[in-house]
């Protein structure tokens, strides 16, 4: 059977739902809105006020353990740096005490010999009888 | 389509209904529900479920109303939004009917031109036809659009809307041929 453009757009042409319709889309835009209004004010009833909102909960959990770990870390850094430093100014200390006493008895040697060189002198100066008799002390 | 004093209404309309007139609102609805219905009514053959999506694009409308800058932008997003809507649902519905066309009373029209018979077999050959090829058709001859228009509609290219339109048309007269000899055969 032939038919035209116009007998299609004849066919296809635009068919009006009714009056009602225009009423049925406002109910449901009315009773949307309402269900819409109860569930914000049902959220914001269970909800302390002093809480955070609940779809920022995981974000804060995040954020929060972020900022522990971080600061564990950075502490637990410094501390061993700390004793890192610690034990160098320990050590240093021990071979500063240990040069300055070998430099003491360097010291004490460089004297005692000055000294016995001295009393060598003036006791071969001396008559024999007048010797000094060296003693140990 | 809205000649200038209606479009001049629809954005006065439009206005108000962004501020929150629910009146004005209505008066958009009114003024684009036999479009946004029949897409959806002719696309899905049930009066129900075309109901059903007329009115959940409707309701999108109203959540959607502040990214709407124009009469011509309001026509353009509901035929979109329907086409959309209508698509997918069809798609979910996989030939599944609720309620079939013929139970029910035809909507309200505005002339009763041309041969009866042959109007309700081409709709019914419609049906018949692959989703995307429907949806060609009604824009086509339904909302008088252009090829280039049906393209970005349905993000197409404008020679492939060309081409279905040819197509469906062939396959339209074929269908409705077979159709028509097997009621001959069937009556005598």
């Amino acid at each position: 059977m032939p038919f035209s453009e116009d007998d299609l757009r004849h066919a296809l042409r635009r068919k009006d739902p009714g009056p009602e319709f225009t009423q049925q889309v406002m109910a449901r835009l009315k009773q949307t809105e309402a269900e819409r209004s109860v569930r914000v004010e049902q959220k914001h009833r269970k909800r302390p006020f002093w809480l955070p909102r609940m779809r920022f909960a995981p974000v804060l959990g995040f954020a929060l353990a972020l900022v522990l770990g971080v600061g564990s870390w950075i502490g637990y850094q410094s501390y061993q740096q700390h004793q890192q430093a610690l034990k160098i100014e320990q050590y240093q200390q021990k071979v500063a005490e240990e040069r300055a006493k070998q430099e003491t008895i360097l010291a004490l040697r460089i004297s005692s010999e000055k000294l016995n060189h001295v009393f060598r002198k003036v006791n071969s100066a001396l008559p024999p009888d007048v010797k000094i008799r060296r003693e140990r002390l | 389509m809205p000649n200038g004093q209606q479009e001049d209404l629809i954005t006065a309309s439009l206005k108000r209904a962004i501020q929150g007139d629910a009146a004005a609102f209505a008066d958009m609805v009114t003024a684009h529900q036999a479009m946004v219905f029949s897409i959806a009514w002719h696309y899905l053959q049930d009066r129900s479920l075309a109901e059903d999506v007329a009115q959940e694009v409707f309701l999108e409308l109203y959540q959607n109303l502040e990214a709407i800058q124009s009469a011509s932008h309001l026509t353009y997003w509901l035929r979109r939004v329907s086409v959309h809507r209508c698509i997918d649902l069809g798609r979910r519905r996989n030939h599944r009917r609720e309620q079939a066309m013929d139970g029910l009373p035809e909507p309200a029209t505005e002339s009763a031109i041309g041969d009866p018979a042959l109007m309700a077999r081409l709709r019914e050959t419609l049906e018949a036809l692959p989703e995307k090829q429907r949806m060609v058709i009604i824009l086509r001859y339904q909302e008088d659009l252009g090829p280039a228009e049906i393209a970005e509609l349905l993000h197409m290219p404008v020679n492939t809307v060309k081409s279905t339109l040819h197509r469906s048309i062939d396959d339209l007269r074929r269908k409705l041929t077979r159709k028509l000899g097997d009621l001959r055969y069937a009556i005598f």
